[in-house]
């Protein structure tokens, strides 16, 4: 039945789409920026500055970019480092989250603290390069992009979040049933926590995607660079050499262009752009409704 | 304590009884979650525990050559460059009441774009928001340097803006020399930031809401304030306090990006922008000192561990369910 | 839903089997034989490396016998990657490093292997004859070579400002080659170019070193400027250069001037730059300050002028991209401009270097490499400028010609900075105007140098940590002003800065003379 909607109603929808619309505005407009500079020439933003729209269009900054055939590989290993870790964090941070919900588990806080605590303390960047390069020998070798991070504790913890939102009820009447836990996480609770999988999938998702530090540190071998890694670089050349040049020292490569920096963040963003709508129909209500009833 | 309701049950005669805890009988019954439990807890044991080994270094006067364990100990003396001027007592409540405005406002903003996002019905609308919201979050902080100039210049959108507010010309606000005016300026940056993108675990939080309930409200009168106030936010307060929670654990540590891309060399700024992070980096320029760098670290994770606890237990109090642990 | 879960864990399966595969079989181990040298360079390698390397590699095969493995890092990584690897002691033959890298806490944590015995010494010919023995003492820290240097000139670059020619030809000032004459070019700029500031500067540096003082006349009487714990000091030292008399400092009060010899026993000594850079601060734009990029701000004719150094020509003249843009080049130091010699004060200290770690098994090897590089100029030449016929020519006597690849990114490029820069095999590009080849060779000469009196020394600042950070926040908050020039009376201002602070700056006062006399007691060049 169709609810009328009344004046208050009415004003509380003009306010909420007012604000969207300013705060989306505000988001986007940096963005239109970043986007039509990376199209124009060096010397149109050297002269003209930042522009919604290019003053001289120019491809030189993306021919720079793509003119080496090591792009093609990076994104072949971010798409494998991506894919794959994605898949693996996934499957063991619902499965931890999911006993960790289980509010008469007994070690529930105990391993949630087990958990947590790393996110705090950490060895810092020698003993942990010491550990992997000397013991685990990972170096130069792509899982090392991979299974440092396949556990993030914050991600796990959000899991849990979104697994204990849903009615215990469920879970009992299928231990009634017989169902051990195991078939219960992925029979039962997978397939209504949509929501939640989707955006701890695009947490993990979008880390894997944009690591480049671990790369810097322990990979060698040029093919094996992700794509975040090759655009990092430029960026932090440039970054160094404005350093360089502020202490005092002469700069004596030349500095990528003001639009590679430009390009470099639409290359990075563009993906994100792309996928996240794919992603937007698991936030749609109702995949809860109906699973309570009966 | 949800735990203790599994200590009775009902035995053979209708009585009920106490189950003696014991630890194996506790893991066969919990045998399925503790296996699901397991590869996180290795993986952490791995990647997490045994390199937190190296915190000793803090502790040592550490030598390539000598290796962590093997270094000369010599106490607490990596902490003294640290506290050895006053300036410790600045950077520290910098970095303290930084963050802190940066979770208050960041959640704040975070809970309300994503409680306007799921009452807006039209979907086009709500598809491009969406997306469009989460935009800055990928825009690395050199890059919103770059335009930040446009932003804060003397002659730029800020100040045109006072400008043509007050009619005069010479009235703005001179980002550059004035220290005052960065906080607030860090932290509109951080909300524009990270509102949007941290919106995304509220909204799937909201997702999951059961509509049945929007429905009974309505029937029974209320408005949309009324089921903002009384379903959503309610329904959310676990996750809020969870993340905050989270969140407040790395309070002792500034957000290096951001601050060293806006703020950088300009030494005129660091008394209200000069965090922990970013003083330790100069500190290491001219007198780099491993040990240091650990200490410091150390310093940083204890205090902030402190600081989780206490709010963890202040969670306890008030609303048990949603504490971390 | 079973059946697409067990499909799903299937696929997962293959995927990791597949990988680890793929990981497994093609970590390429360079065989690392016993008599393969292990280099870290910082730069992208350049095109065509590999075939100089192996023709190193051939020509060497009956003598040296050494194989090279170099890996390149990018400039922005250089920093952190070779911290991390030499504290982690992993083996490396040969790296680079700098002090704006990590050169003086890497020398100071013990981590390079002393050097000096495989100089000036008979055995290796190739290094006795390109590095003097005072360049090579010079370049001590703590009191070894851990660092060789590599350097061309015996100072870091002819400093000038670029302006706009044609706009100076415009407003009929022609040539600059005066304060008086830059001046007027920056009146003209403001008074009819409307969007265009006069000079462009960067936050940190501001006027930089433009009103220079007689750093030459000072040393020659024994009165040194250098810079140490972050502050500008001024040292003067007795007549046999064998201790400190007096030392006074940026923003200290006229007292500590007295015992100066005239004419240099005034606090204008810092006080006039001061005074002209807030004189002529309306030539810069309103937030200098926070300007990151004048060479740019200048190719898009935002400013009118740039300061920088000759080294940089190239650099600077690759950005004028517009035809009417012509560049002018004044070269601010008089007697550099002239040309005379003795124009400048040189320490003799490089601002690069190769080290050798100690992790290395194989030091001697090492040394052999670099002594084949500078025992002759074919050597040398071969990384520097590439194989001759393939990627350069041989023009005249000291020029070479760049043989152009397809595209520049198939050039060969070496940045001689890292290994090879040494002032007896310099050859310049045809490329550069005569006025400017002129000035890069006059350059070259040590004459057109005088040798500082405290050439070599480096301070220790870990005796005075403490202190050097407390005067350094207090200096903070008007080092960046006063290098723009914003600040009214900035004499006033700097001293009262620095009493601020006074018993600290006294400590670390007392500390450079004691280091100073230490080191005159030690010198021995």
């Amino acid at each position: 039945m169709k609810m009328k909607q009344t004046a208050s109603d009415k004003s509380v929808s003009i306010v909420f789409y007012g604000f969207i619309t300013l705060f989306s505005i505000i988001c986007l407009v940096p963005f239109i920026l970043v986007v039509a500079s990376s199209f124009t020439s060096e010397d149109a933003i050297l002269r003209y500055g930042y522009n919604m729209w290019p003053r001289e269009f120019s491809l030189e900054a993306y021919k720079l970019m793509f003119s080496t055939p090591k792009m093609l590989y990076a994104y072949g290993v971010t798409i494998f480092v991506t894919v794959v870790g994605t898949a693996l964090s996934m499957l063991v941070s619902s499965a931890c989250a999911y006993s960790l919900s289980v509010k008469s588990f007994y070690y529930r806080n105990i391993i949630t603290f087990f958990i947590y605590f790393t996110m705090l303390f950490s060895g810092g960047l020698v003993p942990t390069y010491l550990w992997i390069v000397k013991y685990l020998k990972l170096t130069d070798s792509l899982w090392v992009l991979i299974l440092p991070s396949l556990v993030n504790p914050w991600n796990v913890l959000l899991l849990r979040n979104f697994f204990a939102g849903i009615p215990e009820s469920l879970a009992e009447s299928a231990k009634i049933d017989g169902a051990n836990d195991l078939v219960i996480l992925f029979k039962i609770i997978l397939p209504i926590s949509l929501p939640g999988l989707a955006t701890v999938g695009l947490f993990y998702a979008l880390a894997y995607w944009n690591e480049w530090y671990k790369a810097m540190l322990y990979l060698r071998t040029e093919w094996k660079y992700p794509l975040q890694y090759i655009i990092m670089q430029i960026t932090r050349n440039i970054r160094f050499a404005e350093e360089l040049a502020s202490m005092g020292g002469t700069v004596t490569e030349n500095p990528p262009a003001y639009s590679s920096q430009m390009a470099t963040a639409v290359i990075t963003i563009g993906p994100i752009i792309f996928l996240y709508p794919f992603l937007q129909k698991y936030f749609v209500t109702g995949l809860t409704v109906g699973s309570v009833k009966g | 304590m949800a735990n203790k309701k599994n200590r009775v049950k009902v035995n053979a005669e209708g009585r009920v009884e106490e189950i003696k805890p014991s630890l194996i009988a506790d893991a066969k019954r919990n045998k399925w979650l503790i296996l699901l439990c397991l590869p996180v807890i290795i993986l952490l044991i791995i990647f997490a525990y045994i390199p937190m080994g190296g915190l000793y270094m803090a502790f040592v006067n550490y030598k390539s050559t000598t290796g962590i364990f093997g270094s000369e100990f010599v106490g607490f003396e990596n902490f003294r460059a640290f506290f050895s001027t006053d300036a410790w007592i600045r950077i520290t409540a910098n970095t303290l009441y930084l963050n802190a405005l940066f979770i208050l406002f960041t959640t704040f903003f975070s809970i309300v774009i994503a409680i306007m996002l799921s009452e807006v019905k039209n979907k086009m609308f709500k598809k491009i928001t969406q997306s469009v919201v989460i935009l800055p979050h990928f825009m690395s902080w050199t890059i919103v340097a770059l335009f930040s100039v446009a932003i804060i210049a003397s002659d730029g959108a800020i100040n045109q803006i006072i400008r043509t507010i007050t009619g005069n010309p010479e009235a703005g606000i001179d980002f550059y020399n004035n220290p005052m005016a960065w906080p607030p300026l860090l932290v509109c940056l951080r909300i524009w930031q990270g509102a949007g993108y941290g919106s995304i675990v509220y909204l799937a939080t909201i997702t999951g809401i059961d509509q049945e309930i929007y429905e009974a409200a309505r029937i029974d009168g209320a408005n949309r304030w009324q089921q903002i106030f009384r379903i959503t936010l309610p329904l959310l307060k676990n996750t809020i306090i969870m993340l905050t929670i989270m969140s407040v654990g790395k309070i002792f540590y500034g957000d290096f990006g951001m601050i060293y891309a806006l703020v950088g060399n300009q030494s005129q700024l660091y008394s209200t922008t000069d965090v922990i992070d970013t003083y330790v980096y100069r500190l290491l320029m001219t007198a780099d000192n491993l040990g240091t760098t650990a200490a410091i670290g150390l310093i940083q994770s204890c205090l902030g561990f402190l600081f989780v606890i206490g709010c963890n237990k202040l969670a306890k109090v008030f609303s048990p369910e949603s504490a971390l642990f | 839903m079973k059946g697409r879960l067990t499909r799903i864990l299937g696929l997962l399966l293959c995927i990791i089997v597949m990988s680890s595969v793929v990981s497994g079989c093609s970590s390429s181990n360079m065989s690392v034989g016993s008599n393969t040298l292990k280099i870290l360079l910082v730069g992208s390698k350049p095109a065509g490396f590999d075939d100089v390397v192996a023709r190193f590699e051939e020509l060497t095969a009956d003598t040296l016998n050494i194989k090279l493995n170099v890996e390149w890092v990018a400039s922005g990584d250089m920093k952190d990657t070779l911290k991390l690897r030499m504290n982690t002691g992993e083996e490396y033959d040969l790296v680079f490093d700098a002090p704006f890298y990590n050169l003086r806490t890497l020398a100071a944590a013990g981590v390079y292997q002393p050097l000096e015995s495989y100089f000036n010494n008979d055995e290796y010919p190739g290094l006795k004859k390109s590095f003097e023995e005072d360049v090579i003492k010079a370049n001590y820290y703590y009191g070894h070579l851990y660092s060789v240097p590599m350097m061309r000139t015996y100072g870091s670059g002819i400093p000038c400002v670029y302006y706009r020619q044609d706009l100076a030809d415009k407003y009929g000032i022609g040539q600059i080659t005066t304060e008086e004459q830059l001046q007027a070019y920056f009146e003209a700029i403001l008074a009819n170019e409307p969007d265009m500031t006069p000079l462009g500067v960067t936050n940190t540096r501001g006027f930089y070193t433009m009103f220079p003082i007689d750093e030459v006349g000072m040393a020659k009487v024994n009165l040194v400027k250098l810079s140490a714990a972050n502050l500008t000091w001024y040292v003067q030292t007795n007549e046999t250069n064998t201790a400190v008399e007096s030392i006074a400092y940026e923003g200290a009060p006229q007292s500590d001037f007295d015992n100066f010899p005239a004419p240099y026993n005034t606090t204008d000594l810092y006080g006039d730059a001061l005074n002209k850079r807030h004189e002529w601060n309306k030539y810069l734009e309103q937030d200098s300050i926070s300007q990151k990029d004048s060479l740019g701000g200048m190719a898009g004719e935002k400013f009118a002028a740039h300061i920088d150094t000759l080294d940089a020509y190239e650099n600077v003249a690759a950005k004028m991209t517009r035809d009417y843009m012509k560049l002018g080049v004044y070269v601010y130091p008089e007697a550099a401009q002239r040309m005379e010699p003795e124009a400048r004060v040189t320490t003799l200290m490089a601002n690069n270097f190769v080290c050798v770690p100690i992790s290395s098994s194989k030091v001697d090897l090492t040394m052999k490499f670099l002594d084949w590089l500078f025992s002759s100029e074919e050597n040398h030449d071969l990384f520097e400028l590439g194989i001759e016929g393939k990627d350069w020519e041989p023009v005249g006597e000291d020029q070479y010609r760049v043989i152009q690849g397809e595209t520049a990114a198939q050039t060969y490029t070496f940045p001689g900075y890292v290994l090879t820069w040494n002032p007896n095999y310099v050859k310049f590009p045809d490329t550069l105007p005569d006025d400017i080849l002129a000035y890069k060779k006059y350059d070259l000469e040590k004459d057109a140098y005088y040798v500082s009196p405290l050439a070599g020394f480096n301070f220790d600042v870990t005796p005075v940590t403490t202190e050097a950070q407390i005067v350094k926040e207090t200096a903070d908050k008007v080092t960046n002003s006063l290098a723009h020039g914003t600040l009214d009376d900035p004499v006033t201002k700097i001293q009262e800065n620095r009493a601020a602070v006074i018993e600290h700056i006294n400590v670390i006062k007392d500390e450079l003379e004691r280091q100073i006399n230490e080191f005159l007691a030690n010198k021995d060049f």
